[in-house]
């Protein structure tokens, strides 16, 4: 489009929402669980970027004179060795860093590919409609009533475990959520008065889809991919445990929960940090999520702020009160 | 005269929002009689949904009652602190019929499921009862081809014809008073009619209590025994429907029946009036109209309290002066 | 009117799907409008009224080839658009426009004041640079009565009579020769309608804009018609100058309609015969044989239950449809 570079210097394509980031920081302060989340989502995140940089050891390097050491405060625990080592000698803490690296990894582009492709065919299927709409949807239904794990196994024994084939056979298994979640937006959008419009005045599909369209969907697409992420890391740690993911010398939190488990009851440290780090990152992810999709959607993000209102103005009525 | 079914007195809401605190009702007084049909019309903004949604306990965040309250046959129903979990009467005894039909309906889910849903919910119909009687209900507000249309979507009816599903929803339960916000403004004149007359069928055979919200002069004429006018928040007129129209004494009702074209005149132009409420940000404390009222002068910038003029009340310290030149 | 007229339509027929559910059930179609001819002349406005469903918003929407004609022709400009399709379509869509009922739904929630009328400037090239643009914008505005200021906010800030301007600019800004104006007052005031009706005069009077406007208040119509067409049941039963349509109605159906308007006098109102027609309107699946009217006509006869009636000249330019009935 010829006009396209000077339609972007006549509306920065920010949704009104979004048009006061400052107002949204001191909003997020406010909300203590969701600020501490984002606080910790950004931690494991400088960590896994910079994991040569920050893990004290090679995860890999053994040392067999420190094997099995407990973490720094327990008796035999050495300041080396923060959160103690395993049956190797490994560093536990290095591990943890190394780990988020592959965890993360896969979590992010299994998102990004399965969005991609739920998007793509949820756009499709709202957008046509008719006999189209119906054929993908049936599609839809039919691969998530088949079991996901089974898929999984199935795939991995066909194609031999590893990275890039996990986050292949997760992205299939997962892609229909965010099908269903675009189809309804998407037809539902189809049909207001403003579509109707911007394709009276002329506007290409690319246009009507692009600027009118998907600005809709951006805000639960978003949430709804935070909140799937959680699931593929336990999906991958369910998997590197089954012993189909990632494999050593490579790791990742799953693999070392699934490695430690033998010597739980001689060091519960093997399995406890790497189940924690995804347990508090499961955790992190869903409070800042939650903060996310009200912050996205204009009128629950008025009602926060009422919300917010009434309460102040309920302690000041006990503070006269009392 | 008998206890009134519903009495609203002295209502303050508000919506706090980022922008700052907006005040869509600022002491509104009413009262509805059993059989009765009041009429509100008033500016589009003035307050009059919200008043329908306070009544039906639907002030939600960022929306609260800040003043006043609202009694239900002699009974505190909603206010400042209370807001009766009234299962019973909201949606059985008191329904509404919503302004905008296209949101009100669910786009994904079949009209029959939609009615069927709110008999079994309320009238505790089985699944196939409930069908019937949506079937029933979608012939009673003239929809043809009732068992067919019953397996569309909304989009598959003509806007007036989604305004009619949401009537029969409003008389599924046969409540003792019905709110309709504007419920005929997207029908044509014979349908509108049609059901009017079905309103006030209904009102004769079953004691029926209505509340009609509306622009159009023309039906609370017809349709109306008392009238309430609304301006940016306040009531500012009300009265019997004859002495409304044949005298109104505000200047704003003066000039929303002048504005309302007749049939049999081919006027050059339409009459308006020119300007624009005021935001309810910062609503003036005195009366509202004045940037637009050719009559008004500095002693209205004091409040305007209702004082009874005639056989009605009025907020206006000129009331009776005629407002425009030609006679209204 | 003896100039070339803008927008013919003659023998138009349209059915929309049914939709079934099941994948591979096959379809039924209904017939939602059939037979509908009209003209429009440059700068004049056709008052679209009638039942609601009996296909106003269809037609328009078929007129501006939103849903395909499954008979009969549409021409424009003297050009045939029936069957117009792709970069074609799109280059017609620049001289026929739309002003929508709804102001609230009409306007993208996300798109600045601006931004929304720039569009059809920019999707058509039209606009050489932001600076040729924004002037363009702040003319229309201007044009419509808006505050120099509104380019720059979102639609949320306006009122409902000032969102139905912005509109009105987004569908001005092409110079379109013919505007569908879809029950363009119905959501407003009834002071704020006036000021949108006597624009929509002014632009016309200026600009030389045709209107086919479709609404329900008799009116409003009345007063902005040219011509007014009566609708029931897909077909256009009477069309006439208004002042014939007003006067001298000639179908039953108008008839009713006329005597159905509610006037704002309480005492008149009560005492007005009204000739609300019995029974349901006519469910277009199933339409009754003959003429759609009779099952609820106080004067059907015989062969108006076998014979469809056409519209017919009565006298002059006044067109109706009906067996028993003539001017
Ligand atoms: N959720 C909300 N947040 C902020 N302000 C609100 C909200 N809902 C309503 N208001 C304000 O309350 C006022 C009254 O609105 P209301 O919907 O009652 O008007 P109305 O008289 O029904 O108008 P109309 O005739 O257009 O339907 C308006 O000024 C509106 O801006
Ligand atoms: N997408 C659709 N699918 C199936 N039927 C439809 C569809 N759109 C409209 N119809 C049917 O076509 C008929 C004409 O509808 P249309 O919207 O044109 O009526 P209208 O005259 O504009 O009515 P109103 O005054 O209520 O807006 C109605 O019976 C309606 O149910
Ligand atoms: S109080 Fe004054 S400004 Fe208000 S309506 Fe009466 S005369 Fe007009
Ligand atoms: S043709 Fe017959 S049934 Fe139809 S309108 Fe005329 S008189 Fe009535
Ligand atoms: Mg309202
Ligand atoms: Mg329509």
């Amino acid at each position: 489009m010829a006009a396209s570079d000077f339609t972007a210097s006549l509306t920065p394509p920010i949704p009104a929402t979004t048009s006061a980031p400052r107002s949204a920081i001191s909003e997020l302060l406010h909300d203590k669980a969701a600020a501490i989340g984002l606080a910790f989502i950004l931690l494991i995140v400088f960590l896994a970027l910079f994991a040569p940089l920050v893990a004290p050891y090679d995860p890999a390097a053994q040392s067999i004179m420190a094997r099995l050491k407990p973490p720094v405060w327990m008796a035999r625990g050495t300041w080396e060795h923060l959160l103690g080592t395993d049956n190797l000698g490994r560093d536990v803490l290095s591990r943890i860093i190394w780990g988020a690296r592959a965890t993360l990894t896969i979590g992010a582009v299994t998102c990004l590919l399965a969005a991609t492709l739920g998007t793509v065919v949820g756009l499709w299927a709202g957008f046509i409609g008719g006999r189209t709409d119906s054929v993908l949807m049936r599609l839809v239904d039919i691969q998530v009533s088949f079991p996901g794990i089974l898929l999984i196994l199935l795939v991995v024994a066909v194609l031999g475990p590893g990275v890039w084939t996990l986050v292949a056979v997760l992205s299939v298994t997962n892609w229909m959520v965010y099908a269903r979640l675009v189809r309804g937006i998407v037809s539902s959008t189809r049909q207001t008065p403003y579509v109707e419009a911007a394709e009276v005045i002329g506007c290409r599909p690319a246009r009507v889809i692009f600027r009118h369209i998907l600005p809709n969907i951006v805000s639960p697409l978003l949430t709804l991919a935070i909140l799937e992420f959680t699931n593929i890391v336990l999906a991958e740690a369910a998997v590197s445990f089954l012993g189909f993911g990632v494999q050593p010398p490579a790791t990742s939190w799953g693999l070392d929960v699934a490695s430690g488990r033998d010597y739980l009851f001689i060091a519960w440290w093997l399995v406890t940090f790497p189940g924690l780090a995804i347990v508090v990152t499961v955790l992190s992810i869903n409070l800042f999520a939650n903060w996310l999709r009200v912050t996205t959607d204009p009128e629950e993000r008025e009602k926060r702020f009422a919300r917010a209102e009434t309460a102040k103005r309920r302690r000041a009525r006990r503070r006269v009160g009392a | 005269m008998t206890m009134p079914l519903l009495e609203i007195d002295n209502l303050h809401v508000c919506f706090d929002t980022r922008a700052g605190t907006v005040q869509a009702l600022r002491g509104v007084s009413l009262s509805v009689a059993p059989g009765e049909t009041l009429g509100i019309v008033g500016e589009s903004g003035s307050g009059k949904s919200v008043t329908a949604q306070a009544v039906m306990g639907l002030i939600d965040v960022p929306g609260r009652i800040s003043g006043g309250e609202i009694l239900w046959q002699g009974q505190p129903l909603a206010g400042v602190d209370v807001t009766r979990a009234a299962r019973g009467i909201w949606g059985r005894e008191i329904t509404m019929i919503f302004q905008n039909p296209m949101t009100s309906l669910n786009p994904l889910m079949t009209i029959g499921a939609q009615i069927a849903e709110v008999v079994e919910l309320h009238m505790g119909f089985d699944r196939r009862a409930a069908r019937q009687r949506a079937a029933e209900l979608l012939s009673a507000v003239g929809i043809a081809g009732a068992e067919r249309r019953l397996g569309q979507y909304p989009h598959e009816f003509s806007g007036g014809m989604r305004q009619r599903v949401m009537i029969a929803m409003g008389i599924a339960c046969e409540p003792k008073l019905l709110i309709a916000d504007e419920p005929t403004t997207a029908l044509d004149v014979t349908i509108q009619a049609q059901i009017l007359e079905l309103l006030a069928e209904l009102q004769e055979k079953m004691g029926l209590a209505i509340v009609l919200i509306t622009h159009d002069l023309g039906i609370v004429a017809g349709l109306c025994h008392r009238v309430a006018v609304m301006y940016a928040g306040q009531i500012v007129e009300t009265g019997p429907v004859d002495a409304i129209f044949e005298n109104p004494s505000h200047p704003y009702t003066q000039g929303l029946i002048r504005s309302t074209p007749g049939l049999d005149a081919d006027e050059e132009r339409l009459t308006a009036i020119d300007g624009a409420p005021p935001g309810l940000l910062r609503p003036p404390s005195g009366c509202a109209f004045l940037p637009r009222c050719p009559i008004g002068d500095e002693g209205c910038r004091a409040p305007q309290r209702l004082r009874a003029v005639g056989s009605g009340t009025v907020a206006c310290r000129k009331a009776g002066e005629q407002a425009w030149r030609e006679a209204v | 009117m003896t100039a070339a007229p803008v927008l013919s339509v003659s023998g138009l027929a349209i059915d929309y799907e049914l939709s079934s559910g099941g994948l591979f059930r096959k379809r039924r179609s209904v017939s939602a409008v059939s037979a509908v001819s009209f003209e429009l002349a440059p700068g004049e406005t056709l008052g679209l009224v009638g039942e609601s469903g009996s296909g106003k918003t269809t037609v328009g929407r078929a007129v501006l080839r939103r849903i395909p004609a499954a008979k009969g022709r549409i021409v424009f400009d003297g050009e045939d658009i029936t069957n117009l399709q792709g970069e074609a379509l799109r280059r017609l869509r620049a001289r026929m426009q739309i002003v929508l009922q709804d102001p609230y739904t009409s306007l993208n929630p996300r798109m600045k004041v601006s931004s929304i009328v720039a569009e059809p400037l920019i999707v058509h090239g039209l606009a050489a640079s932001a600076e040729e643009a924004r002037t363009a914008v702040a003319e229309l505005l201007e044009r419509v009565g808006l505050p120099g200021d509104a380019a720059d906010r979102y639609p949320h800030s306006f009122s409902g009579g000032q969102r139905q301007r912005i509109g009105i600019a987004r569908a001005l800004a092409l110079k379109p020769a013919l505007i569908v104006a879809d029950e363009p007052v119905s959501a407003l005031d009834v002071s704020v309608r006036a000021q949108v009706v006597n624009l929509m005069q002014d632009l016309q009077r200026d600009l030389g804009i045709s209107y086919l406007f479709i609404a329900h208040d008799l009116a409003i119509v009345r007063h902005i018609s040219h011509r007014v067409a009566i609708m029931y049941a897909g077909r256009i039963v009477e069309i006439a100058p208004r002042q014939a349509i007003y006067e001298r109605p000639i179908h039953p159906y108008t008839e009713a309609l006329l005597s159905a308007v509610p006037v704002a006098n309480p005492k008149l109102q009560r005492a007005r015969r009204r000739i609300v027609p019995p029974g349901e309107s006519v469910d277009i699946a199933n339409p009754p044989k003959g003429c759609r009217f009779h099952p609820r006509c106080p004067l059907a006869s015989n062969r108006c239950r076998k014979e469809e009636p056409q519209l017919l000249r009565k006298s002059g330019d006044h067109f109706a449809a009906c067996w028993n009935r003539d001017a």
